[in-house]
């Protein structure tokens, strides 16, 4: 990153690296463990990223992926493993 | 990709040949003058769609002060590119899409395209899209972001974007109890 570009310094009140709306269009496409995991990098990235507004959009991207759902037997008596996975 | 246009064209010239050609000039904030093609522009960005459809293109320039030349560039590059590729039927149907539609992957070129750019340019690019409404565009720089950022700690993100932390150790250290398994469990 170039020092030059004065928009990008962050100052001490931890300003965007994008303008929100164009931050939440990337965060939305990290896998939860990595939101949750950046929620740590600073203050205004927490709030975002925990705001019920995000969680919801988030959910949304998820649900809308495509999942893998098995069932398997297992040793144990009456029981069945069920499996879902996705890309997130 | 910057052009000289010829000055002193009669106003009517100007007019019929506009209505003729295949390209549309856009001008950056720093007033250099690219040259797009009108079918692409339209189909990929619903400002430059807008405008073109209003007729408020500018032969001598259509200004757009908030994009500058190299995002400008960048915009217009990609916008020929796209013209000359074949569309795939990923990218038509991208077209149509929700809010909560899943993401669609970037086509190879897309890949390149945007791989070669720095940081700057790429943020610079993210806002420009942004600013002219393309939806792909947007799609394609925002997903190449994201894969600088998956898997990185706090610490290199904010060596990576120079974003200060403002937490004082022991929030901090709360924090990373809290969600410990999104630290440490890969």
């Amino acid at each position: 990153m170039t020092t030059g570009n004065k928009r990008r310094v962050v100052t001490p009140g931890g300003a965007q690296v994008l303008p929100e709306e164009m931050m939440t269009e990337v965060f939305l496409r990290l896998p939860i463990k990595s939101i949750l995991c950046f929620r740590a990098v600073c203050r205004s990235w927490d709030a975002l990223l925990s705001s019920e507004e995000f969680c919801g959009l988030h959910m949304a991207k998820a649900e809308a992926l495509p999942k893998m759902f098995f069932t398997s037997p297992t040793a144990g008596f009456d029981a069945t493993a069920m499996y879902s996975s996705s890309s997130s | 990709m910057e052009v000289d246009k010829g000055k002193g064209e009669a106003e009517e010239t100007r007019k019929v040949a506009e209505a003729d050609r295949d390209t549309v000039t856009l001008k950056s904030s720093d007033g250099k003058l690219f040259e797009v093609s009108k079918e692409a522009a339209a189909r990929l960005s619903t400002v430059l769609a807008g405008m073109i459809a209003g007729g408020s293109i500018d032969d001598n320039g259509t200004d757009l002060k908030q994009i500058g030349s190299e995002a400008l560039e960048n915009v217009v590059d990609y916008c020929n590119k796209h013209a000359n590729s074949i569309p795939s039927a990923a990218l038509i149907s991208s077209s149509i899409s929700f809010n909560t539609a899943p993401f669609k992957e970037p086509e190879e070129w897309e890949r390149k395209f945007v791989d070669r750019l720095s940081h700057d340019a790429l943020f610079d690019l993210v806002e420009a899209a942004n600013f002219l409404g393309m939806e792909r565009l947007l799609d394609v720089t925002c997903h190449k972001i994201s894969e600088m950022m998956k898997g990185k700690s706090p610490d290199q993100i904010r060596e990576v974007f120079n974003i200060k932390n403002d937490y004082t150790k022991e929030e901090l250290e709360e924090i990373r109890q809290e969600l410990a398994w999104a630290f440490y469990d890969d």
